[in-house]
């Protein structure tokens, strides 16, 4: 499904990833870790087709398509979804006021009929209760005045609403009470098929538990360097992430951005 | 006057001439007088050059010196080419104006025993219904006093309540020659009533039109008035609006000014507050296109204790295109307890457009509550991505966000039809 060799990104002038080889396949759940500023939300990014990073060198391939030459809106359409790790405030936009452009665009490419607004409400209601999601919250300026729960649940509402082969969720456990991660987790877990995979990124282990990884992948300094199944990120909870960087401490000393 | 050495004075002065003849009886009242000593005051000065601050981006004097030197006389008026098909069809009392004449087969007047509409049809009228007595700072205001030749006088009675909103449209067809319009109005909202008036700008024709209107409004103690503008004017139209409110104790006022397109258009809006206890709510929305010009220049003035204001001006600028405002709040030391919040925000879709803003508050008072902002940039990239990443094309996503940025100035029409209506208005100036 998704097959990145080699990738090279950076962002003004500044290399971040380094080199990063990944493959997913459908079904998959695939978790990368990593201490901050080793380029995990660099690679959400760029996968998902941020303009600001530049990609150096290296290809990704996502369904047969080489991703990197379709814009962000064809990505989407193509499968990818991206869960925010901070979901951008919009005033005067809500959620319902986009969401229906948005599913309906990705309809079109995907060649099925536009939802009317009858099959798209009920469309809505549906995949509300997947993560408990209130339609008032729906009809707000998106994601103004939203608790830290609420932003993550709209975005994994979206997920559900869009469908997507890929879904990549950069620090989704990020800023979340126990109850909320749950919640998200478990909206995520219900939308796992066999023809879908997940990419999770996280710093802890935690959210782990709840959306259980076929692979975890150890991201530093820009390169996936140690990679096991979900036993490693019990490893990483115990003893932290300095045995990793003593294990490789060959990388150049520069401080990366997050 | 088709001397090509005409200076724009002297069309003025032309003009001048030609009312005063018509003007018999007249000639001794104080309105004859007050026009008299507009025009010389206005001869003397001259239009305001870009060395006035007030006038600095908007150099209407010199447009008008290179569009209308060689102007005499407006064309005939060709219904045809009145795109009528735009008006909003309105169902309450409505006031025409074409060209800067009342035009009765357009208008539709309905008679309300507690709603009084005079319309003036000359200078003649104009004097004789009081409507040109007051002094002239302004020069744009000045020449308006000298050269009116129509305008309306709403009066509402003490205790009415008008729901249906009174409308004045105001066209210029400038198809077949250049136009020349100068209205007057006076709107006087008695105690304890209530009323809603909507002012068009309607500009056709691919030559050159100049509309200098003014409007005097006075809101009685307890007075409520909804007052909308909004400007659909042509590419190639001059246009000075100068509106006055004064407001008394107790009263509420909401008005809206929404602008798109035009080549030169500014917006005076000077309101009083005389008395304790008011509301001001003023709001704009300004799109200026291609390399017009839209300067919105606003006075809030408190004289008295215990009154709220509220503006929020909102630009979205073109290309090319130039956008201004200047909100000045003035907080007199009588005025305590003044709240007064003003807003600017603008969004440039170029590195070509300018936009020049300013904010000004001056205070005399020690006890207030005054907040200012203003933000200017270009679209929010952040929020253009998220968009984009879920599946909406660029274009889409940024017609989405700039819709949003400018339905927040909308929303505060309360007339549903025109609100539906303006808001139609703003997705197809959009779309293009």
């Amino acid at each position: 499904m998704l097959a990145i060799k080699n990738l090279k990104a950076s962002v003004e002038g500044s290399e971040i990833l380094k080199g990063i080889n990944l493959e997913v396949k459908p079904g998959e759940v695939h978790a990368i870790m990593g201490p901050n500023g080793s380029g995990k939300s660099t690679l959400a990014s760029v996968l998902a087709g941020r303009e600001e990073y530049d990609v150096d060198g290296g290809t990704v391939t996502f369904e047969g398509k080489n991703l990197l030459d379709l814009s962000p809106e064809d990505r989407a359409r193509a499968g990818i979804f991206l869960a925010f790790q901070y979901p951008v405030e919009i005033p005067g936009v809500s959620t319902t006021n986009f969401l229906k452009a948005s599913v309906n665009q990705v309809r079109e490419y995907r060649g099925l009929g536009e939802l009317d607004a009858v099959e798209f409400l009920k469309e809505m209601k549906e995949k509300m209760k997947i993560v408990d999601i209130d339609q008032a919250l729906l009809r707000r300026s998106l994601n103004e005045g939203f608790s830290g729960g609420e932003k993550k649940r709209n975005e994994i509402f979206q997920m559900a609403m869009l469908e997507p082969k890929l879904a990549i969720l950069d620090e989704t456990d990020s800023g979340l009470d126990i109850d909320a991660l749950r919640i998200v987790a478990n909206g995520v877990n219900a939308l796992k098929s066999k023809d879908n995979a997940t990419i999770v990124i996280t710093h802890y282990q935690r959210l782990l538990d709840y959306i259980v990884p076929d692979f975890v992948h150890v991201l530093y300094k820009g390169k996936i360097v140690k990679s096991g199944t979900k036993q490693l990120a019990f490893e990483l909870e115990e003893r932290g992430y300095d045995w990793i960087k003593e294990e490789h401490p060959d990388s150049t000393q520069d401080q990366i951005p997050a | 006057m088709s001397n090509r050495n005409s200076t724009i004075l002297d069309v003025f002065e032309e003009q001048i001439n030609a009312l005063t003849p018509q003007l018999n009886g007249a000639a001794n009242s104080a309105g004859y007088q007050a026009r008299k000593l507009a025009f010389d005051t206005f001869k003397e000065h001259g239009f305001p050059t870009r060395k006035n601050e007030e006038y600095r981006y908007t150099p209407l004097g010199k447009a008008l010196e290179e569009s209308f030197a060689d102007f005499t006389t407006n064309p005939a008026i060709d219904y045809s080419k009145i795109k009528e098909k735009e008006l909003p069809v309105f169902s309450g009392n409505t006031i025409v104006f074409i060209n800067g004449t009342y035009d009765e087969t357009m208008s539709q007047l309905t008679e309300k025993n507690n709603l009084e509409i005079i319309i003036s049809k000359s200078q003649k009228d104009l004097i004789e219904n009081a409507s040109l007595a007051s002094g002239e700072e302004d020069a744009f205001s000045g020449l308006n006093l000298a050269l009116a030749t129509s305008g309306c006088q709403i009066n509402v009675e003490k205790g009415a309540v008008i729901e249906e909103s009174i409308n004045i449209i105001h066209i210029t067809c400038a198809a077949d020659g250049k136009v020349m319009a100068n209205c007057r109005h006076e709107v006087n909202i008695g105690e304890n009533a209530q009323a809603k008036i909507t002012e068009i700008f309607l500009g056709s024709g691919d030559q050159a039109a100049f509309t200098n209107s003014v409007m005097e409004v006075s809101l009685a103690h307890h007075a409520i008035l909804e007052h909308y503008k909004v400007g659909l004017d042509s590419d190639h139209e001059l246009r000075i609006d100068n509106t006055r409110i004064q407001q008394q104790n107790n009263s509420v006022l909401h008005t809206v000014n929404v602008n798109f397109g035009g080549k030169m258009i500014r917006n005076n809006l000077n309101i009083t507050l005389n008395g304790e206890h008011c509301e001001t709510n003023l709001d704009g929305l300004y799109m200026p296109v291609a390399k017009g010009t839209i300067d919105n220049h606003t006075v809030v003035d408190h004289r008295l204790p215990n009154s709220n204001s509220n503006e929020l001006y909102k630009g979205i600028i073109g290309k090319q295109a130039t956008g201004v405002f200047n909100g000045k709040v003035f907080v007199r030391q009588d005025a305590q307890k003044t709240n007064a919040f003003q807003s600017n925000n603008n969004i440039l879709l170029a590195d070509t457009a300018t936009i020049n803003t300013k904010p000004q508050l001056e205070i005399w008072a020690d006890d207030v509550k005054c907040t200012h902002g203003c933000t200017t940039g270009q679209m929010d990239k952040e929020q253009l991505f998220y968009l984009r990443a879920r599946g909406i094309d660029k274009e889409s996503a940024q017609k989405l966000l700039l819709k949003a940025f400018a339905e927040e100035v909308i929303e505060k029409i309360k007339d549903e039809v025109l609100r539906a209506r303006v808001a139609a208005i703003l997705e197809e100036k959009l779309d293009s």
